[in-house]
Protein backbone atom coordinates (compact mmCIF):
# COMPACT_ATOMS: atom_id res chain seq x y z
CA UNK A 1 0.00 0.00 0.00
CA UNK A 2 1.40 3.33 -0.72
CA UNK A 3 1.46 6.28 1.74
CA UNK A 4 -1.06 8.05 -0.24
CA UNK A 5 -2.78 4.70 0.00
CA UNK A 6 -2.55 4.81 3.59
CA UNK A 7 -2.81 8.01 4.30
CA UNK A 8 -6.69 7.76 2.17
CA UNK A 9 -6.96 4.38 4.76
CA UNK A 10 -6.43 5.83 8.22
CA UNK A 11 -8.36 8.98 7.60
CA UNK A 12 -11.32 6.91 6.68
CA UNK A 13 -10.91 4.59 9.53
CA UNK A 14 -10.77 7.65 12.20
CA UNK A 15 -14.20 9.20 10.04
CA UNK A 16 -16.01 5.95 9.81
CA UNK A 17 -15.80 5.29 13.71
CA UNK A 18 -16.83 9.04 14.10
CA UNK A 19 -19.09 9.02 12.17
CA UNK A 20 -20.75 5.16 14.06
CA UNK A 21 -20.03 6.91 17.08
CA UNK A 22 -22.08 9.95 16.68
CA UNK A 23 -25.12 8.11 14.88
CA UNK A 24 -25.26 5.82 17.77
CA UNK A 25 -25.71 8.35 20.03
CA UNK A 26 -28.05 10.35 18.27
CA UNK A 27 -30.25 7.24 17.63
CA UNK A 28 -29.86 6.16 21.16
CA UNK A 29 -30.69 9.62 22.96
CA UNK A 30 -33.34 10.49 20.34
CA UNK A 31 -35.44 6.93 21.32
CA UNK A 32 -34.44 7.34 24.65
CA UNK A 33 -36.39 10.73 24.87
CA UNK A 34 -39.23 9.45 22.72
CA UNK A 35 -39.56 6.31 25.02
CA UNK A 36 -39.88 8.58 28.13
CA UNK A 37 -42.33 10.20 26.51
CA UNK A 38 -44.58 7.25 26.82
CA UNK A 39 -43.76 5.81 22.68
CA UNK A 40 -41.95 3.03 23.22
CA UNK A 41 -43.08 1.42 19.91
CA UNK A 42 -41.63 4.40 18.43
CA UNK A 43 -38.70 4.04 20.37
CA UNK A 44 -38.13 0.55 19.01
CA UNK A 45 -38.87 1.38 15.75
CA UNK A 46 -36.06 4.05 15.68
CA UNK A 47 -33.20 1.91 16.98
CA UNK A 48 -34.13 -0.41 14.13
CA UNK A 49 -33.93 1.70 11.81
CA UNK A 50 -30.87 3.68 13.20
CA UNK A 51 -29.79 -0.04 13.67
CA UNK A 52 -29.96 -1.06 10.22
CA UNK A 53 -28.93 2.60 8.82
CA UNK A 54 -25.67 2.24 10.91
CA UNK A 55 -25.09 -1.28 10.03
CA UNK A 56 -25.23 0.09 6.21
CA UNK A 57 -22.58 2.19 7.36
CA UNK A 58 -20.33 -0.32 9.00
CA UNK A 59 -20.88 -2.55 5.99
CA UNK A 60 -20.29 0.30 3.44
CA UNK A 61 -16.92 1.10 5.74
CA UNK A 62 -15.67 -2.80 5.83
CA UNK A 63 -16.16 -2.57 1.59
CA UNK A 64 -14.02 0.69 1.88
CA UNK A 65 -11.20 -0.69 3.46
CA UNK A 66 -10.93 -4.30 1.96
CA UNK A 67 -11.72 -3.27 -1.53
CA UNK A 68 -10.44 0.43 -1.89
CA UNK A 69 -12.45 0.68 -5.16
CA UNK A 70 -15.85 0.77 -4.44
CA UNK A 71 -19.04 2.88 -5.54
CA UNK A 72 -19.41 6.55 -4.80
CA UNK A 73 -22.67 5.66 -2.41
CA UNK A 74 -19.85 3.50 -0.06
CA UNK A 75 -17.61 6.32 -0.49
CA UNK A 76 -20.40 9.03 0.54
CA UNK A 77 -21.17 6.21 3.53
CA UNK A 78 -17.91 5.26 4.81
CA UNK A 79 -15.65 8.65 3.88
CA UNK A 80 -13.42 10.01 2.64
CA UNK A 81 -15.03 11.77 0.23
CA UNK A 82 -13.16 13.84 -3.00
CA UNK A 83 -14.44 16.88 -4.50
CA UNK A 84 -16.94 14.99 -7.21
CA UNK A 85 -18.51 12.77 -4.38
CA UNK A 86 -19.16 16.27 -2.49
CA UNK A 87 -20.64 17.98 -5.22
CA UNK A 88 -22.96 15.08 -6.34
CA UNK A 89 -23.94 14.79 -2.35
CA UNK A 90 -24.62 18.98 -2.22
CA UNK A 91 -26.08 18.49 -5.68
CA UNK A 92 -28.50 15.85 -4.16
CA UNK A 93 -29.95 17.52 -0.96
CA UNK A 94 -30.13 20.94 -2.90
CA UNK A 95 -32.93 18.96 -4.89
CA UNK A 96 -34.39 17.04 -1.79
CA UNK A 97 -34.55 20.76 -0.49
CA UNK A 98 -36.74 21.75 -3.24
CA UNK A 99 -38.69 18.72 -3.16
CA UNK A 100 -39.63 19.10 -0.03
CA UNK A 101 -39.99 22.45 0.47
CA UNK A 102 -42.58 22.01 -2.68
CA UNK A 103 -44.53 19.60 -1.10
CA UNK A 104 -44.38 21.68 2.31
CA UNK A 105 -46.26 24.30 0.01
CA UNK A 106 -48.32 21.82 -0.97
CA UNK A 107 -49.40 20.71 2.36
CA UNK A 108 -49.48 24.16 3.76
CA UNK A 109 -52.14 25.18 1.06
CA UNK A 110 -54.04 21.41 1.85
CA UNK A 111 -54.41 22.68 5.52
CA UNK A 112 -55.99 25.82 4.79
CA UNK A 113 -58.72 24.13 2.55
CA UNK A 114 -59.19 22.21 5.64
CA UNK A 115 -58.01 18.74 3.96
CA UNK A 116 -56.36 16.64 6.85
CA UNK A 117 -52.60 17.26 6.90
CA UNK A 118 -52.29 15.21 9.92
CA UNK A 119 -49.54 12.50 8.05
CA UNK A 120 -47.45 15.19 6.49
CA UNK A 121 -44.51 15.22 8.20
CA UNK A 122 -43.72 11.83 7.88
CA UNK A 123 -45.11 11.55 4.37
CA UNK A 124 -42.87 14.62 3.34
CA UNK A 125 -39.62 12.63 5.25
CA UNK A 126 -40.19 9.78 3.26
CA UNK A 127 -40.44 11.50 -0.21
CA UNK A 128 -37.57 13.47 1.27
CA UNK A 129 -35.46 10.23 1.76
CA UNK A 130 -36.54 8.67 -1.53
CA UNK A 131 -35.75 11.70 -3.74
CA UNK A 132 -32.21 12.00 -1.68
CA UNK A 133 -31.32 8.53 -2.87
CA UNK A 134 -33.01 8.88 -6.36
CA UNK A 135 -31.43 12.29 -7.14
CA UNK A 136 -27.65 10.77 -6.00
CA UNK A 137 -27.85 7.71 -8.01
CA UNK A 138 -29.35 9.47 -11.19
CA UNK A 139 -26.63 12.43 -10.48
CA UNK A 140 -23.66 9.38 -9.93
CA UNK A 141 -24.81 8.18 -13.10
CA UNK A 142 -24.78 11.16 -15.36
CA UNK A 143 -21.75 12.86 -14.09
CA UNK B 1 -15.13 20.56 -21.03
CA UNK B 2 -13.03 18.69 -23.85
CA UNK B 3 -9.45 17.52 -22.50
CA UNK B 4 -6.42 15.03 -23.25
CA UNK B 5 -6.49 13.26 -19.85
CA UNK B 6 -6.87 9.76 -20.93
CA UNK B 7 -4.29 10.04 -23.52
CA UNK B 8 -1.56 11.80 -21.08
CA UNK B 9 -3.37 8.80 -18.53
CA UNK B 10 -2.66 5.94 -21.15
CA UNK B 11 0.63 7.36 -22.59
CA UNK B 12 1.76 7.20 -18.88
CA UNK B 13 0.78 3.60 -19.31
CA UNK B 14 -1.77 4.30 -15.54
CA UNK B 15 -5.06 2.90 -15.24
CA UNK B 16 -7.96 5.14 -13.92
CA UNK B 17 -6.99 3.69 -10.58
CA UNK B 18 -3.58 4.26 -10.67
CA UNK B 19 -4.16 8.52 -11.40
CA UNK B 20 -6.78 8.68 -9.22
CA UNK B 21 -4.53 7.80 -6.41
CA UNK B 22 -1.41 9.80 -7.41
CA UNK B 23 -4.41 12.78 -7.60
CA UNK B 24 -6.08 11.90 -4.28
CA UNK B 25 -9.03 11.41 -6.25
CA UNK B 26 -11.50 8.45 -7.14
CA UNK B 27 -11.38 6.44 -10.22
CA UNK B 28 -14.84 7.34 -11.03
CA UNK B 29 -13.46 11.22 -10.65
CA UNK B 30 -10.69 10.07 -12.95
CA UNK B 31 -13.60 8.55 -15.16
CA UNK B 32 -15.77 11.14 -15.39
CA UNK B 33 -13.34 13.46 -16.28
CA UNK B 34 -12.33 11.54 -19.05
CA UNK B 35 -15.53 11.09 -20.14
CA UNK B 36 -16.19 15.10 -20.45
CA UNK B 37 -19.24 14.43 -17.53
CA UNK B 38 -17.29 16.35 -14.66
CA UNK B 39 -15.00 19.14 -15.43
CA UNK B 40 -13.19 19.23 -12.49
CA UNK B 41 -12.59 22.14 -10.32
CA UNK B 42 -9.30 24.44 -10.71
CA UNK B 43 -7.09 22.81 -7.82
CA UNK B 44 -7.48 19.55 -9.40
CA UNK B 45 -6.91 20.54 -13.25
CA UNK B 46 -3.79 22.16 -12.08
CA UNK B 47 -2.94 18.98 -9.69
CA UNK B 48 -3.72 17.06 -13.11
CA UNK B 49 -1.64 19.60 -15.22
CA UNK B 50 1.19 19.49 -12.98
CA UNK B 51 1.89 15.79 -12.64
CA UNK B 52 1.70 15.44 -16.29
CA UNK B 53 4.04 18.08 -16.83
CA UNK B 54 2.06 20.43 -18.49
CA UNK B 55 -0.44 23.36 -18.46
CA UNK B 56 -3.84 23.23 -18.24
CA UNK B 57 -4.74 24.89 -21.12
CA UNK B 58 -2.69 22.18 -23.02
CA UNK B 59 -5.11 19.87 -21.65
CA UNK B 60 -8.72 21.05 -21.24
CA UNK B 61 -10.07 22.71 -24.01
CA UNK B 62 -13.23 24.79 -24.27
CA UNK B 63 -16.25 23.43 -26.38
CA UNK B 64 -16.86 25.90 -29.50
Amino acid sequence: MSTTDERIAKHGARSLFWRITAATAVVAALATLVAQSGNVAMALGMLTGGGVAILAIAIAGRRYRRRGDVSTGTRVLAGPVDERDRLLVSRSWAITGLVVVGGLVVALLADGMGADVKEAPTVLLWIGLATLVASFLVLDRKS
Amino acid sequence: MKNDVRTLREAAGLSQAALGVALEVSRQTINAIETEKYDPSLPLALRIARYFHTQIEEIFHVND
